[in-house]
Formats: C-alpha cells, structure tokens, sequence
C-alpha cells in the first residue's frame, strides 16, 4: 500500500523502497534527536534572541512592544554603550590575562617541571595540576577566604614581610589581579600539561643537531622548542580566549561585577540587565553584541592562524 | 703540556657537570617552591574546614587545627545548609545530562561518520556551529521557553538544553571516522545491525575516546553554574556550585563569620570530582593532549 | 584544527541566514507574561454584597509561603507557622520556605511570575522591590480584602503603611520592619564620659575622642565603623543635610550640591586619618560586627533588625552593654528611611488560594504574632495597639534600647519611588569607596556620579 506521493517526487514511504534510499532514512534517523534538539536549544533562541532585542520587554510588566532599532541605539549612543564598551574593556583585560598566565606560565611551568625519569618531578607534576580538579565554584570561594582583608591568609603573610595589607577584591586595579590570580591558579598547571605533552614529541635529534652547532639552553628553547610548540600555542590561545570571554563565576563570586564596574565582564552585563533589572530587551541587545563579536574574533583567528602555523608540524 | 691540556678538559667537563648539578639542584628548590604554593589554597580550604569558628579569627593564624579536628563542621553544613538535597540535585541533573549526550552523541556520531545520506555534510556543519554559540548568549530566550514550559526549578529544566553537545559528536565522529571500515564490513558479515555495529565494534575501538569525552560531560555537567543559577534557584532544586556559593547568605546570615562551614562546603563539593580524576586520570590526561594535538 | 576551524567558518554564514530566516517565521504575538488582573476583587468593592463573602475559605488547603529569614530563625518561624496551621479554623496548612536574601528572593519571585508557575501563595518582599510589584501588577490589591475582613490599617504605623501603597493601591502590609541605626559600646562612652552624638555635626568629634593606639601609633579601638556595603546605611546621611538623592519632580539629582560634598568629605577624614573605617565590599559586613563584637569599635552604623544578633553575639565576645541611637541628624532633621520587607499576595493565583493567603497574611501582621517576631528578631513592632499592649511594655521591658527608636519612629520615612533608586544608591556606593576609602577628591567623584546618575535619569524619562 502506497500512500500518496506528492508530485515533487520525494518518497518517504519504506516498502518497495529503494535498498539505498532506505538504508539513507534509516542513517539519517540517527543524526536527527541530535539536530532535533540542536534546532531547539541553541538555534531557535539565537532567533529568539535578535527578535527580543527589538523590543521593550521589561519582565515586570505585563506586555511588551516592537520598537524598532531603539535598543541598538542605546547600545550605540546611550547608556548602554557606556557600560558596553567598559565590559568589553574589562573583558578583554581579563582575557588578556588568562592568555597571558597560561600560554607564558604554562610554558614557565613545562620547563621548571620537566625532567624526565624522575618520579619527584611526576609528583610535583600532579600537584601542581590538582588546582584544574578544584571546581570554580569552590575554588572561588576558597579565594574568597584567602583574599579576606582582615582575617584573610594573604594578607597575613604580606604583614609577615612587612607590606601594608592589600585591598584584594575591594580596590579598583586589584580586583581584576585577583580575579586573575584565581583564574591563573587553575589554569597553569593545565597549560603545563599540554606544552609537556607536546614538548616531549619533539625528537631528540633536533637538539642534538643544535648542540653539535653549539647552541646553549637558551638558544635552543628559542630555535627549537618554542617555534615547535606553535601549534600548541595557537590552539591554547583560541580556546582559552574563547573560554575566558564568555567569563562569568569567578566575577558572579568574587566581586559581583564591582568595584566601581572594574570588574563587570560582558556575560556579567547581560546577565544583570536580564536577571536584576529583568531587561530582557536590552540584555538580548548586548548578549546579540557579545555573539558577534565572539564570531567575529573567531573568524579573524581563522585566517591568521591559517597563515602562520604550520599545523602538521 | 699534553697533560696539562688534558687536565683542564678534564677539570672543564667536572666543572660543567657540577654547574649542571647545581642548576639542577636549584631547579628543584624552586619547583618543590611552586608546588607548595600551587597547593596551598587546597591545603587551606581543607585546613580551615577542621577548625572551629574562633580559630578560623585567630591572628596570627594556626596552620594545623590546634583544637582537635572538627569533623562536626561538615555534619552542620549537611543538617542546616541542606547540602544533601544539592547533592541528590546535582546527581540527578548530571545523570541526565550524561545520558542524553552520550546517547544522542554517539548516535549522531555514527550517522556523521558511517551513514550515508543526502545532506550529511551540511546538518554536520550545523552541528559544528552550535559550538560557536553559548548558552551565555542564549539564555534568555532558553529561560522563557523553560518558564513557559512549567520547567522552572524542575529536572526537566536543569537537564533539557544540555540534553545534546555539539563538541561530544564532534569528538566521537572522527574517532569513529579512524576506525578501518573492514572492521564493520567484518561486522556487517557477522549480521550487526547499526545499532550492534556501534555497540560491537565502534565502541570497543574508540573506548579512551569515548571515556574521556564522557568524563568531561561528567565533570562539565557536576560544575555547570550559570544555567543551574538561571534555572533552577528554589532552595529544593539547587544544586552545589549554587548552594555552596550561597553558604555565606543562606546559612549563616546576617549572624557570623562561618568560613569553616563554607570551606567544609568546598571540600564536600570537590570530593566527587576529585575522585573521578584520580580514577581516570589516564584518560583525562590523553584527552587534554590529544585535544591539543588536534 | 585547521579542519575544524574551516568548517566553523562555512557554518558562521550558513546559519547566519538561517538565524535571520528563523526570525522571520517567529513572529509570534507577544505574550502576555504578567497574569490577566483577576475581575473577582473588582466585584466586591461595591458594598452590596455583605452576606456572601467571596474572601472566605471554604476548603482546607496547602499554601506555601516565601520568606528571607536566615537559618538562626528556623525555630521562630516553625513555632508562628505551626502555632497557625494547629489552631487556624479553615483548616489551611501553611508551608514556609526560605529562599534567599531579598535579592535572591526577588529574582525567583520575577521568574516564577515570568514562568506563570511555581509561585509561592504569599511572600515577603524587600522594600526595595515592594515597589515594582505593585506598579507591574503583580501583587494583588488587597484593599478588597481588607474591607471584607474588617480589618482595622489605622492601628499600623503611619510610616510603614504609607509604604505598602503604590500608586494608591495597597500592594503589601509591613511585615518586618526596620531602619538604620547607630550601635555603640555604652561601657566604652560611660568610660569616656561622653554622649552619644544626636548631630552629624559631632561625629567627627566623637570618633576622635574615642579612638584608641597603642605605643606605636597602630589604632587599637576604632571611633567609629560605617557600614558602606549597602546604600540603605548611609543615605540618611545624605537626606538630612537636605540633599535630595533623586528630585523626582525635576528628574534631577544634588548630589554633588556641597552640603553632600561636604558631609562626604568629613566622613573621608575620619577614614583618611585612620579613626575610623568605611566597610565595604563583600565579607566586610561579617568583619565589621566582629569588630564590634569583640568591643574594637566604639559604634557601628548599622540596622535595627539586628539587635538582637549583636546582643548574642556581644555576649559571647566583648561583654559590654550595647547601646542603640536614633541616627544622628542635622539641626534637629533626623529622618531614616523604612527598610526591611513587606507581606505580599501574587495576584496570578486563583482564587482559594489568595483566599488562603490572606487569612495567614492576617494572623502574621496580626497583633499577638507581631509581637512574637519583636521578641524573636530585632524587627520593630508594626502596630501602635501593640506598643501600648501588655505584651508590649513588657517587649520594651526586655529591650530598653528600643524605646528609643520608637519614640523616633515617626521620623522614618518610605523610600522615594522612582525607577533609579537602586541605581542611585549603587553609584553612590561605588563612588563612596573610591572617595573615602581610597581617597579620590569628592567634588570630582560626585560630579561624576551625577553625570552618570543623571543620563539614567533622563533614559528612564524617556
């Protein structure tokens, strides 16, 4: 019994099908609650997303409006802007930062920790790592205890070497550092792991090659090592920056955004426009804002990392 | 002349052998350094779970517990934090989440990898840009569908948008794409379905694979804060990254300094995970190399 | 990875059309996402319907209901909610559940109105969001209510009543209320020989009496410890002087008029010069009451509702006796503003349930209970009836500081209402810590904060 087929041609039915076409349905069934729910929960709400952020949708009231580009003129030119452009300031500070600690520290790190055979040093390895297994909700609050300013330990051991205790996550320009060092803290040792790893691949021979040539240590590590370790760069720098705009916990913990805005990262922003002034409009604006300039950034890491690295290296 | 000469090559290589010891003996003096700084906030949090509330004020501060070992501190923070009900919570929501994208994962992944159908490789790049979007982008119009739903402090609502990952297909694809295809003709001959290709054969060969992205699902779910905190805030659905966060208002108040019980929150919050790192270490730390690799 | 990043690229504007198309066919109305205002108490404000009340239980029920009391009143609140669900005639069973502080409990609160499911049947609402309650239509009017159980609003404070009205419409009733205060160690002023300031005018001098170092200059006793964390703490300072915070008339702020620079200005001294200390940030509210505590401080500025917690604490600390005063004002102009929180009905449930709601509403602002949470917390007494009852002197018997504050009461006042309070109070707490604590000039930073403040303000009038 054959249903009606429409007259486009395509036949949906599975008894005298075609072997090929059934078994083509039949592979297809199993990508479907995949792009099912894919279609649901991130694509329909990016739809979502650019529909709010024209209009005026307060949660706290009853109903709500289309008004144009209102909202993409107040991120340009209104207060919205203001705040936008400080988030996006503060974020790529931070982001800057965390490249910083675990592209430079993992490096530090691989060379400090790296000495093949020895069971101390696979020890110290793991100790040094366990900072990754602290989940960021513990870790920050366990920060939040040490960065304490009268009963906090840090500001202990600065008294013990005579410094003036720090105002850790109350000062302006401290705040950030803080935030950082936490982040740092997790983030190092997982750097050191994957420049090890991948330090560990390079052959021998290439050193030996150079010492033949005389090059010391230093030389070596610049003209062998480093340029090697490319690839490693390139991919800890574009996930890790991707990672670190899209920051949020530590802040949330640590210093709610403040002082002063020093603080106030971009996901922090659209969460506080969304979830305390119950801004829905405005918050979609500067989280559709945050989405391009996500892409945008990943697009351009793209084409230069196409350029420079040499990816079968 | 001749010996002299040879002397001092001799005298030279001892002296750079002996330059080398040094330098490896301050390179370890300044590694055992770095880790004991690296670890100490974990000695600390540990350390200050056991203290009593007084000790924890005490100037200069004891780095051992000079009152005996509270243990009490994490009885208290489980009766009257209801730490148990975030445990069962974030049990519950890291169970779903595990299931749902390990079974639509590898699913997905065998269609990607071994089907063979019209279209396949656009619905894979569409899979491939759901990684580009984050749910720190989406999560408003997430949240208003959830509200209108009836998926507020739900399950449902915790699990629902995580029910997929883009990056667990991803991964699981080209593991199965590097199995040699006369593993499954072999397969196919023995009389395997689909299903019992992938049950029979394809698991099988990519278990490190398929164990270490699990393991990230795992940890990645047990951890996930900004939707729990979005979705989920009534007290009986929060989950620990939640509670634990919340332990300096909902616990103590406006009463008391309480960072022992809060550290002693830390720690419960970890323990799970730790655990999970130390049995599959071996696979975490293949997967963090190899995702370098890529 | 080259692989991986290509295909990202392909995807990026594939489906940047598709997310344009999408957007297209998602032209849906716009839903209604706060409830339809319920017709049934509309029916009841004509006065012909005396013999059937439609207010009445008919049936037992379970509500539930929302509140921001901390762990140490687990036991207060069991005894008041399980003294009304033994004793109450309708057989209705209430179910307390704490949620969060009021920021914590008002985020739930939107989002359950938003989902249209999970709201509690009543709730406690800071007063800081009492406001967008009543103005969004979420709360219901109880007026209706009121009416149909003769209940008598004239015997609540008038301050505190004035609060639960927005526009009009009464919205809430006064719950636990309270307004800021200054603690001070009495032993160490009897000490001292000096008198607790009634005039802003006289703090600077007496912290600096008060202040104590040791041999090497390091200050051992604080003259003074200002809560900064919160803008509720310090706006008194501001109001008095008569600085208007937001001119709701004008949508104009003064405060960078000089009487706030100036005011500003003494507090930095004292912080500056190392008398005093300006809490701020998280944490520092914990570390300032320990300060205190443990008898450190000469006084704090701080609120009423935790008497009760520093009479314990100081008991197990620095054993002194606390003393509690009107916040020093200018010229005899002392006014405080009204904090703490109100009782609310969400006005999305059905009918039985608001029902419910409002007879557990009645007996937790009632006369016999509002004196138990008196007792049992340090939120002021809500009712004059009260004050003048048995119950009452002997409240103000075990309490003597209090007397005080109620002899004061009608100098606190409710918040000003307008849609940039709270950003108000959080630029100028943020600009506070940079003006006192780290020392930046106070004409600039005001000028600042005004120039901020002020784009709000005319954003908001748009």
């Amino acid at each position: 019994m054959s249903k009606k087929t429409p007259s486009s041609g395509t036949q949906v039915k599975t008894r005298g099908m075609n072997p090929k076409v059934k078994h083509a349905w039949l592979d297809f069934s199993f990508v479907v609650p995949a792009i099912v729910l894919l279609a649901i929960f991130t694509y329909y709400p990016i739809a979502e997303v650019i529909r709010i952020s024209f209009t005026n949708w307060d949660l706290l009231k009853p109903e709500y409006d289309y008004v144009g580009f209102k909202n993409y003129k107040w991120l340009l030119t209104g207060t919205g802007g203001k705040y936008f452009m400080n988030s996006l300031k503060v974020t790529l500070i931070y982001t800057v930062g965390e490249i910083a600690i675990t592209v430079v520290g993992g490096i530090l790190f691989a060379l400090l920790f790296n000495r093949p055979g020895s069971k101390g040093y696979t020890f110290m390895r793991v100790l040094t790592f366990t900072p990754r297994y602290i989940a960021m909700s513990s870790a920050a609050v366990v920060f939040l205890w040490l960065y304490d300013e009268t009963y906090g330990i840090f500001n202990y051991f600065l008294g013990m070497i005579g410094a003036e205790p720090i105002r850790w996550l109350q000062d302006k320009y401290m705040a950030m550092v803080s935030i950082l060092l936490l982040t740092g803290w997790r983030a190092i040792g997982y750097g050191m792991m994957i420049y090890l790893a991948n330090m560990r691949s390079i052959p021998e021979t290439y050193y030996e090659a150079a010492s033949l040539d005389g090059a010391n240590g230093v030389q070596k590590f610049f003209g062998i090592t480093l340029p090697l370790l490319a690839p490693t760069t390139v991919f800890l720098l574009v996930t890790t920056f991707i990672s670190s705009m899209k920051v949020f916990q530590s802040v949330d913990v640590l210093t709610g955004g403040g002082p002063s805005r020093a603080t106030e990262v971009l996901v922090y922003l659209v969460y506080n426009y969304a979830m305390n002034k119950f801004r829905m409009d405005q918050a979609c604006t500067i989280a559709l804002a945050l989405f391009a300039f996500l892409l945008l950034v990943t697009v351009a890491t793209m084409k230069i990392s196409d350029n420079k690295v040499n990816y079968d290296a | 002349m001749g010996k002299n000469s040879k002397d001092a090559v001799y005298s030279a290589e001892l002296r750079a052998i002996r330059r080398r010891k040094v330098g490896k003996a301050i390179q370890t003096v300044v590694a055992v350094i770095v880790t004991l700084i690296m670890i100490f906030p974990i000695y600390w949090m540990v350390i200050t779970s056991l203290k009593t509330q007084q000790e924890t004020l005490l100037m200069p501060p004891s780095f051992w517990p000079e009152f005996g070992l509270q243990f009490e501190n994490y009885i208290t923070v489980f009766k009257k934090a209801n730490f148990s009900k975030y445990y069962i919570n974030t049990v519950v929501m890291t169970v779903g989440i595990l299931v749902g994208q390990v079974t639509t994962g590898v699913l997905a992944a065998y269609g990607f990898a071994i089907g063979h159908f019209k279209g396949r490789d656009i619905l894979f790049y569409i899979v491939l840009g759901a990684l580009m979007v984050p749910i720190q982008v989406t999560f408003i119009p997430l949240f208003i569908m959830c509200s209108d739903w009836k998926m507020n402090d739900t399950y449902a609502g915790l699990i629902l948008p995580h029910l997929v990952s883009a990056y667990y297909i991803y991964m699981m694809r080209n593991a199965f794409l590097s199995v040699d295809s006369s593993y499954i003709d072999a397969g196919k001959m023995d009389g395997l379905g689909r299903l019992g290709t992938i049950l029979h054969v394809l698991v099988p060969m990519c278990k490190s694979t398929l164990i270490t992205v699990t393991l990230l699902t795992i940890t990645s779910g047990w951890n996930s804060y900004f939707w729990p905190k979005i979705i989920a805030r009534a007290e009986h659905r929060r989950v620990l990254t939640i509670g634990l966060t919340n332990l300096r208002n909902t616990y103590a108040g406006q009463g008391n300094v309480n960072n022992h019980e809060i550290m002693a929150g830390a720690v419960m919050a970890v323990i799970p995970i730790v655990i999970l790192f130390i049995l599959g270490q071996k696979y975490m730390m293949t997967g963090y190399s190899k995702a370098a690799m890529k | 990875m080259k692989r991986l990043l290509a295909m990202l690229l392909a995807v990026v504007m594939v489906f940047s059309l598709a997310a344009c198309g999408g957007n297209n066919d998602e032209t849906k109305a716009p839903e209604t996402k706060a409830p339809a205002q319920t017709d049934a108490p509309a029916q009841t404000d004509a006065p012909t319907a005396p013999e059937v009340n439609p207010y009445l239980v008919t049936e037992p029920i379970t509500i539930k209901w929302w509140h921001s009391l901390e762990t140490q009143y687990d036991e207060l609140i069991a005894e008041i909610v399980g003294h009304f669900n033994d004793t109450n005639e309708y057989g209705i069973t209430v179910e307390a559940e704490y949620i969060g502080n009021y920021a914590t409990l008002n985020e739930t609160l939107v989002s359950a109105q938003a989902a249209g499911t999970g709201l509690p049947a009543i709730t406690v609402g800071g007063s800081n969001y009492v406001g967008n309650y009543g103005s969004s239509g979420m709360a219901e009017d109880l007026a209706p209510y009121v009416q149909a159980y003769g209940m008598d609003l004239t015997d609540f404070f008038d301050g505190m009543l004035k609060m639960s009205y927005v526009n009009d419409t009464l919205v809430s009733l006064p719950f636990l209320v309270s307004t800021q205060v200054l603690y001070y160690n009495a032993d160490k002023v009897a000490e001292k020989n000096l008198t607790v300031p009634t005039e802003w005018a006289d703090v600077a001098d007496f912290v600096n009496a008060s202040v104590e170092k040791d041999a090497s200059g390091n200050v051992t006793f604080w003259g003074g410890y200002f809560a900064g964390w919160d803008y509720a703490y310090f706006l008194p300072m501001f109001m008095n002087q008569g600085v208007k915070l937001i001119d709701v008339e004008n949508n104009t702020t003064d405060l960078n008029s000089e009487a706030a620079v100036n005011v500003v200005k003494g507090v930095q001294e004292l912080v500056q010069s190392g008398v005093a200390q300006w809490a701020y940030g998280s944490g520092s509210s914990a570390t300032m009451r320990k300060t205190f505590y443990d008898g450190n401080a000469m006084f704090t500025v701080h609120t009423s509702s935790l008497y009760n917690t520093y009479i314990d604490n100081i008991a197990q600390a620095g054993q002194f006796e606390l003393g509690m005063a009107w916040y020093p004002g200018v010229d005899g102009r002392a006014e405080t503003t009204l904090g703490g929180s109100s009782i609310l009905i969400p006005a999305a449930n059905d009918q039985a349930t608001k029902n419910a709601a409002f007879v557990f509403l009645m007996y937790l602002t009632g006369a016999e209970t509002n004196v138990k949470w008196a007792d049992g917390t340090g939120y002021l007494i809500t009712r004059k009836s009260v004050l003048d009852s048995e119950e009452g002197k002997a409240h103000l018997e075990a309490k003597p500081a209090f007397k005080n504050i109620y002899d004061n009461l009608s100098k606190a006042l409710p918040k000003i209402e307008h849609t940039c309070y709270t950003d108000m109070g959080d630029l100028l707490k943020s600009y506070l810590n940079l003006i006192i604590i780290e020392g930046q000039d106070a004409q600039e930073q005001l000028d600042l904060l005004v120039e901020e403040l002020q784009e709000l303000l005319d954003e908001a009038a748009e």
